[in-house]
């Protein structure tokens, strides 16, 4: 009976990928309705696992691939695959539905859904995938005969090239990988999948709008299942902040503190403090990062902020100014003004990837991503050494300056040792500053320290561009170094850390909180 | 300029001066969905500072009257909301949604203090003009040929940069990831402080970039080693042989050009031979010079001011109250005869008026309009807007066609 529907309705289900463009057109039980959503959850949740947590691209590890086999395969037997893809197609609108009301899970179930939608095209044998587009009618123009000798070279000559309006293939025109004519982009035919993702998106974006608006009118018929969405939505491992059990809110940190914390900071918070004190100004991006990180990270709250930044602006603004154009803005980051959001604190895949720092003053962003190498080195040659108390091969003694400041709480009244020990550090941090912005190949003194770690493994990651596994070594680097020399020696053998098996730390907020319940809590 | 005087011209120039047929006509774009001017943010900004947001008006004879009745410094556009921004209290949280607006630019000089030797921050001066005049022809360019784009609007911000309005529907209407595809496509010059080569390009020079290229090498000789004069102190040349990839070269040259009596030209010459010797055998050296070019002359962007579609951006026809200039549009085809020194300001255009006044009886602001400086600016304006509706025109006679012909299809 089972073959006989399979074989009936074998016109339904013709790939083993869709776009979902229909609603299912089947009834299911209500155990079914749980189960289906599961499995799907399942590989939602080791795509993000392996994407945010290891850091790798989930189309490539077995795990994940295992994972879609055991819980939502598609396969080409004739006995089950229309059964495992009306579980597929269930499941997808299932989630759907979940997701439509709130703006983080749609956030999460887009790029996941993404994911397995680019798994499944993958596997597709050359004739399916041939037969999957031509089903979806898309009606894609060609490029004439004299676009395409006119542009061929640039795409090494395919069989032909498709036109399309640019905005179908965003991430091509992004990088500059397309020839774009009067808003038209030519696409050579090995570039299709990106058409189709765009299609795919078009498609959940539309769905999530249906079945956000009729919710309302099904929500009081079907009161039991909308009861147990919420269940479902707790298996959805979307929030992955557990580490935030650790935060210092109960602490009452105050604005003298930051200075001494400053040291525990990731290198990208630590060196927009640096650069704060230096020129007694941050530009609104630099605000944002490192202001957020503040609140957020390190649990500062709202009146501390307001006197930590007025005071870090002194100088250069005065206080009438301050109230006028920056406590504004600082509210506004705390949900106290405008649209009264609680901003979150970015995390390392936003620093790195959006509002990257494209101008002189600029300090925002990733330092492994956004600096040159010889300024990255250098730069992580001072941050080590306010660990290491030992500056290893630099020419000035920063870390002397940073301890002096460290025991200076509060010293307000001697204004003049105060002055005297501001220039110090001004003028080595100008030394510092000065010997960063030379050259684009390696200094000489940057190459003898690459010989060395942890400069030959971050610069080796940050080859490979892998950001946060660089930033992750640097802390467990320093973590094992103070475990070897420190006082209270807890190895026996100085080991670096493994980049295989360390922790990949994703967000500054865990670096920190990490990195100070190591040093300081101890 | 003292406050008083300032606002008492300012009202002058409201009253007077202030384009609203031709402002209403823009942004009402030729009122197809007669909610689209009604749901426009506009922000207003006043003495002291005192900024106010999601201000919207019903149409141009309401929008005159409160301009004139607040007389704001300042006017910024913002979106096309799903609803009318003034009743924004009484809606609940996140109501409120942008939906529509234009794709926009801001170049602002300051973006090339690291490259400018002339002047610093808020000063220009004709040879740091160059630069925005480079930034209008590249973009104008790609935008138009590129991304298709027919209805830009560029406009002098009033004292150091200049403003793009892409205002063709297909750019109202673009998602905030395709204005970022937009502007990743566009943006050469990256990096912050703790970058020194900012420009990293393939051998093989996109098309658009080959037409920017072309544009920028006619323009460097002059604005770069004459204007700029970067040979002319250490500290200037220091940051251009920080761009080269070679620790002998450098040295060799940081030492000859310290007391060279060579030209500017000669010097530059000096510096991409020695580079050109050596490319075969360092691949690094290769582009170099195409590449530096590109980073001193290629348009600096503001990411910010163009990915976000509630971003507010200063209104054409605005009076900058640091210089008094008008913001006027500039011409693309004409960019290189535009002199900001020569654009009018409040104080001469009031002037104007009060001479215009005690000459004739019954002026209206269309005869002072006509009779003042501003003319021309108001001119070009009102050419930008007549292609606009043209083509809006178009687009509803197609439109109404095909109804008529489909209603025969029954």
């Amino acid at each position: 009976m089972d073959s006989l529907i399979s074989i009936l309705s074998l016109d339904k289900y013709p790939y083993a990928i869709s776009l979902y463009r229909e609603s299912p057109k089947f009834e299911i039980s209500f155990e079914d309705f749980e189960e289906y959503a599961i499995r799907r959850i399942n590989i939602f949740n080791i795509i993000s696992y392996f994407r945010d947590q290891k850091q790798t691209n989930p189309l490539y590890i077995d795990e994940v691939n295992q994972c879609v086999e055991n819980n939502l395969p598609l396969t080409n037997n004739i006995q089950k695959n229309v059964k495992q893809r009306r579980i597929d197609h269930a499941s997808h609108y299932i989630l759907l539905l979940l997701c439509c009301h709130d703006y983080n899970m749609k956030e999460w179930l887009i790029k996941n859904e993404i994911v397995l939608f680019k798994l499944r095209l993958k596997k597709l044998g050359a004739q399916e995938k041939t037969d999957f587009i031509k089903s979806l009618n898309l009606k894609l123009q060609r490029a004439s005969p004299q676009e395409y000798q006119e542009y061929c070279e640039y795409y090494n000559y395919p069989i032909y090239l498709y036109k399309v309006p640019f905005e179908m293939v965003t991430d091509l025109v992004k990088t500059r990988n397309v020839i774009l004519k009067k808003g038209y982009a030519f696409i050579s035919p090995d570039d299709i999948d990106y058409i189709l993702l765009y299609y795919f998106i078009q498609t959940i974006d539309e769905n999530l709008n249906i079945i956000a608006k009729s919710t309302g009118f099904l929500e009081e018929e079907f009161e039991y299942v909308f009861s147990h969405l919420e269940t479902l939505k707790e298996k959805c491992q979307c929030n992955t902040e557990h580490w935030r059990n650790n935060s210092l809110k109960g602490q009452n940190i105050n604005h003298i503190q930051i200075e001494m914390l400053s040291k525990y900071f990731p290198p990208c918070m630590n060196f927009l403090f640096l650069k704060l004190k230096e020129r007694n100004h941050l530009k609104f991006d630099g605000r944002m990062q490192f202001g957020l990180f503040l609140k957020c990270g390190v649990g500062l709250s709202l009146a501390e902020s307001l006197i930590f930044w007025e005071k870090a602006f002194q100088g250069t603004v005065d206080s009438l100014e301050f109230q006028k154009r920056y406590s504004y803005n600082i509210r506004h980051n705390y949900g106290k003004e405008g649209s009264r959001i609680d901003y979150t604190s970015f995390d390392c895949q936003q620093l790195q990837n959006f509002n990257e720092p494209s101008s002189f003053d600029h300090f925002h962003g990733c330092p492994f991503k956004h600096f040159s190498k010889d300024n990255l080195i250098n730069y992580l040659n001072y941050y080590i050494s306010q660990y290491t108390n030992v500056n290893t091969k630099s020419n000035h003694s920063i870390s002397s300056i940073t301890n002096n400041n460290n025991n200076n709480n509060n010293n307000n009244n001697n204004s003049k040792k105060n002055n005297n020990e501001k220039k110090k550090f001004q003028n080595n941090m100008n030394s510092y500053t000065s010997f960063s912005s030379t050259s684009s190949s390696l200094s000489s003194s940057s190459t003898s320290l690459l010989q060395s770690e942890p400069f030959f493994t971050i610069i080796n990651e940050v080859n490979q561009k892998k950001y946060n596994h660089a930033c992750s070594y640097l802390f467990h680097y320093i973590q094992s170094y103070d475990k070897y020399y420190s006082r209270n020696r807890t190895m026996d053998k100085f080991n670096l850390p493994s980049i295989d098996s360390m922790e990949i730390i994703n967000h500054p907020d865990k670096f920190f909180l990490y990195n100070y319940n190591y040093f300081v809590k101890k | 300029m003292e406050d008083n005087e300032f606002n008492s011209n300012l009202k002058y120039y409201y009253e007077n001066l202030f384009p609203f047929k031709q402002y209403y006509q823009w942004l009402s774009y030729g009122n197809v969905n007669k909610e689209y001017f009604p749901h426009r943010e506009f922000s207003f900004t006043f003495g002291n500072d005192i900024y106010s947001r999601f201000q919207s008006f019903e149409n141009e004879k309401d929008f005159k009257t409160h301009l004139k009745d607040y007389n704001p410094r300042k006017i910024d556009i913002g979106a096309v909301y799903n609803t009318k921004p003034k009743n924004k209290k009484n809606l609940p949280n996140n109501a409120l949604k942008p939906k529509e607006k234009e794709l926009v630019f801001d170049i602002d000089m300051t973006d090339y203090d690291d490259i400018r030797t002339c002047c610093t921050g808020g000063d220009i001066c004709k040879k740091c003009w160059t630069f925005m005049t480079i930034a209008i022809k590249i973009m104008d360019r790609a935008l138009r040929d590129d991304f298709g784009f027919n209805h830009i609007l560029w406009v002098y911000s009033g004292r150091r940069g200049v403003h793009c309005w892409v205002c063709d529907k297909r750019a109202r209407q673009l998602s905030e990831p395709a204005r970022k595809a937009i502007v990743g496509y566009l943006e050469v010059v990256k990096g912050g402080e703790q970058q020194a080569k900012k420009v990293n390009l393939p051998n093989l020079l996109h098309p658009s970039l080959r037409c920017a290229y072309t544009i920028v090498q006619e323009y460097f000789p002059k604005l770069i080693l004459e204007d700029m004069d970067i040979f002319s102190d250490k500290k200037h040349y220091n940051k251009l042989l920080a761009l080269v990839p070679d620790e002998e070269i450098r040295n060799r040259l940081y030492k000859s050009w310290e007391d060279s009596l060579n030209s500017p030209n000669g010097k530059w010459d000096e510096l991409i031979r020695l580079v050109q010797q050596k490319e075969k055998k360092k691949k690094e050296l290769k582009n170099f010079e195409r590449d530096t070019i590109f980073q001193y002359t290629y348009p600096r962007l503001d990411f910010n001011v163009s990915l976000r579609l509630n971003h507010l951006l200063k209104s054409p026809f605005c009076i900058h109250p640091g210089t008094g200039r008008v913001c006027v549009p500039i011409d693309p085809q004409n960019c290189d005869n535009f002199n900001p020194f020569e654009v009018p300001t409040l104080n001469e255009l009031v002037k104007e008026i009060n001479e215009l006044s005690q000459q004739s009886e019954n002026l209206t602001p269309k005869d002072y309009q006509k009779n003042t400086s501003i003319e021309p600016y108001i001119k070009q304006f009102s050419n930008f807007i007549k292609s606009l509706n043209e083509e809006i025109n178009n687009e509803l006679r197609i439109k109404k066609e095909l109804q008529e012909r489909t209603s025969f299809d029954f």
